[in-house]
């Protein structure tokens, strides 16, 4: 069982008393530490236009991750492949993986936020079109001297993109999806799913189940199954709860939930929601891995029997969470709760 | 008189027995080290596109580089706006600046290759004014709660780009520019001018002449006058200029000397050059501060006397030269040239 740290949204909150500039550096600092205490990769979220702030900006601070350590990979969960363009993705990648000396996953996902392509001028609509041609162009930039491309989104003429990313053929690309269409394009393209902190186990165990048919249609096998998931570890779980409700709330009514109408979101019951008032912490309970070790343990080991997890990717940072309550958590988890399943 | 180091691109020449990952750490590990012996400023370079696979990343670069720095400016030299998008080079910027904690200089020019244009889909001609446009949208982007744009080129609805950069209003936009219009357009949307390598000071005397009369209409001043050399120093001019010389080449002949037919370029006697053979490191030698430490000072004096130069960009790391003898050059002026202008 390999452990991440992240993603890291790098939110800030109204009326914090911080500033950005403050948790880039406390970011930094922490995934320094993650690399020390054993964590496998460290990770990003994009989105675009949050008054909080949220990191709209995945490749210079993966970059400024890279630059800071030396064995953690660093990955992007997820990249909003349809909000940028292919061939500049391409060559920034590619940078990022010689910075990272060939320790860069590539997580992709279609996005979903209507404001997030008004405000970069791309079409919402056929973003999945769109997705495909975007990834058809980066393996031939990453793996071809030269090459041209035309399709019926993307025209590119005769080009080389250079530098060519470290690792070979080209950084594994992970996958963010939760529908069919997703996990169908997860298996063509992709070499993992991820799992998003905003689904229930029971309903992961539905998508790992048609996805891993798709892999078998394509003859494919994945890297990993990964799922990134609210995580928190203190003493005692009472402790575990009070110190980082709000935060997790934060998230998953402030991301999650504002967006229910947009993307679907269920409640532990698989009740669908309508809005962010309607996300509680006790109503989405199940999926956060809250506790003191054993209890994380414990639910970890679910994910293992039940989804098949191999790769848990740890929310430790939330909004608004002073970093050096996470710190103790990131700590504490690793000396009480990996070991139980990296021996 | 203040001294950085770069524009460092990560030029790996052909049949090069090293990586470019093996570059950029290269390149990390020698500005952390340019910034404890007293260099204030860390450059780098944008284009796209070539086999030796020269830097078509600033942004992610520069945030690599903010991270393994303390105190140095970042300066990119120079993004080449109008080949990428404005909400996104926005956003990008002010968190680069962020990472940097407030040192980030964003240093801009309209690019020129056509085929850099060509592989982003991007038109060439007309590049100048959607890159004012750009600048406009970019400049509310980061000092507006929320803003939206109705250009010629652009079209932004109503949006709120966070976060926003560390420097309020926002990090300097600093020009690199030698037409009449990109002088003018420089002193209408920057705070300074940024000579390129490629000129002989004769050439900057006249640039900075009209930068300067354009400032006045404006009512502004400069924050700096930067100017890009390329320096290596040694105990001999004679050493400095054979290790030198073929890394500047690549840099001279291959670069801006390949490009004449786009871009012009003059030799010391102030001739077009037609064409990129005819570029040798006697035609260029008086714009190289190649030398001892006294043929280095001297040089740096012209500057500073002809054109008011204050900040000496060192381009130092040529493509394929030792890094460890780059490194000995830095040192060695950090010594010995240095100092004579800290006096002051």
């Amino acid at each position: 069982m390999k452990f991440g740290i992240g993603p890291y949204t790098l939110q800030l909150p109204q009326g914090s008393g911080q500033t950005h500039a403050d948790i880039y550096r406390e970011m930094l600092d922490q995934v320094v530490m993650a690399e020390e205490l054993g964590y496998d990769s460290a990770s990003l979220v994009e989105h675009h236009f949050q008054e909080d702030g949220e990191c709209p900006s995945l490749l210079p601070t993966a970059a400024a991750m890279a630059a800071r350590t030396s064995k953690i990979k660093i990955g992007t969960a997820m990249y909003l492949l349809p909000l940028h363009r292919p061939m500049q993705t391409a060559e920034d990648v590619a940078v990022v993986d010689n910075i990272a000396n060939g320790r860069f996953i590539f997580g992709v996902a279609a996005g979903y936020r209507p404001e997030e392509f008004a405000g970069h001028g791309e079409e919402r609509s056929g973003r999945e079109g769109r997705m495909e041609e975007q990834l058809d162009i980066l393996i031939q930039a990453w793996t071809k001297d030269s090459f041209s491309f035309s399709g019926k989104h993307y025209q590119i003429p005769n080009t080389s993109v250079n530098p060519k990313p470290v690792q070979k053929p080209h950084p594994p690309i992970w996958f963010g999806a939760s529908t069919k269409g997703g996990f169908r394009r997860a298996a063509k393209w992709g070499s993992a799913l991820v799992a998003s902190p905003r689904h229930h186990i029971n309903e992961l165990a539905e998508h790992y189940r048609v996805y891993e048919d798709y892999l078998r249609q394509y003859g494919r096998k994945s890297d990993a199954t990964t799922v990134i998931r609210q995580v928190y570890c203190a003493e005692t779980t009472e402790k575990a709860e009070a110190e980082s409700r709000d935060g997790i709330i934060y998230i998953q009514a402030g991301m999650y939930g504002r967006w229910a109408k947009t993307r679907p979101l269920k409640d532990d019951k698989g009740q669908l929601v309508s809005g962010a008032d309607d996300v509680t912490f006790q109503t989405f309970r199940e999926r956060f891995i809250i506790g003191n070790p054993e209890q994380c343990i414990r639910e970890i080991e679910k994910y293992r029997d039940r989804v098949g997890m191999d790769y848990l990717m740890c929310m430790m940072q939330f909004p608004g969470v002073e970093s050096k309550k996470t710190v103790a958590s990131m700590k504490l988890f690793a000396k009480e709760v990996m070991p139980h399943f990296t021996r | 008189m203040r001294f950085g180091v770069g524009p460092y691109t990560q030029q790996l020449p052909p049949g090069a027995k090293n990586t470019h990952a093996d570059l950029y750490r290269e390149m990390l590990d020698q500005i952390a080290m340019a910034e404890d012996i007293g260099f204030e400023s860390a450059w780098l370079a944008e284009h796209h596109f070539l086999a030796d696979g020269i830097c078509p990343s600033l942004l992610p670069t520069a945030a690599a580089m903010a991270a393994r720095t303390k105190r140095m400016k970042i300066v990119t030299g120079m993004y080449l706006l109008p080949l990428h998008r404005p909400v996104q080079s926005a956003e990008d910027v002010a968190v680069v600046d962020n990472i940097a904690n407030g040192r980030l200089i964003f240093g801009v020019a309209a690019g020129y290759r056509p085929e850099e244009f060509a592989g982003h889909g991007e038109e060439r001609s007309g590049r100048e004014k959607r890159m004012e446009e750009q600048l406009d949208i970019m400049i509310r982007a980061w000092t507006k709660d929320s803003f939206s744009f109705s250009g010629k080129y652009y079209q932004v609805p109503e949006m709120s780009v966070n976060p926003k950069p560390a420097q309020k209003p926002h990090p300097p936009i600093w020009f690199g520019a030698s037409t009449k219009a990109g002088v003018r357009r420089a002193a209408k949307w920057g705070s300074a001018l940024v000579a390129s390598p490629r000129h002989h000071l004769n050439e900057l005397i006249e640039h900075y002449k009209m930068y300067r009369e354009f400032l006045r209409e404006q009512g502004k001043k400069a924050d700096e006058v930067p100017v890009i050399r390329e320096m290596y120093c040694a105990e001999t001019t004679a050493k400095a200029e054979a290790e030198a010389r073929d890394g500047i080449m690549y840099l001279h002949a291959g670069m801006y000397g390949k490009w004449s037919g786009v871009r012009p370029l003059r030799d010391d006697k102030g001739e077009l050059v037609k064409d990129p053979g005819e570029v040798t490191f006697d035609s260029h030698r008086e714009r190289f501060i190649i030398g001892d430490p006294d043929h280095c000072i001297r040089e740096i004096e012209k500057y500073q006397s002809g054109m008011g130069m204050d900040h000496l960009v060192c381009w130092v790391q040529f493509p394929g030269l030792d890094p460890r003898k780059t490194e000995k050059s830095l040192r060695l002026f950090s010594k010995e040239v240095m100092p004579h202008f800290h006096k002051k």
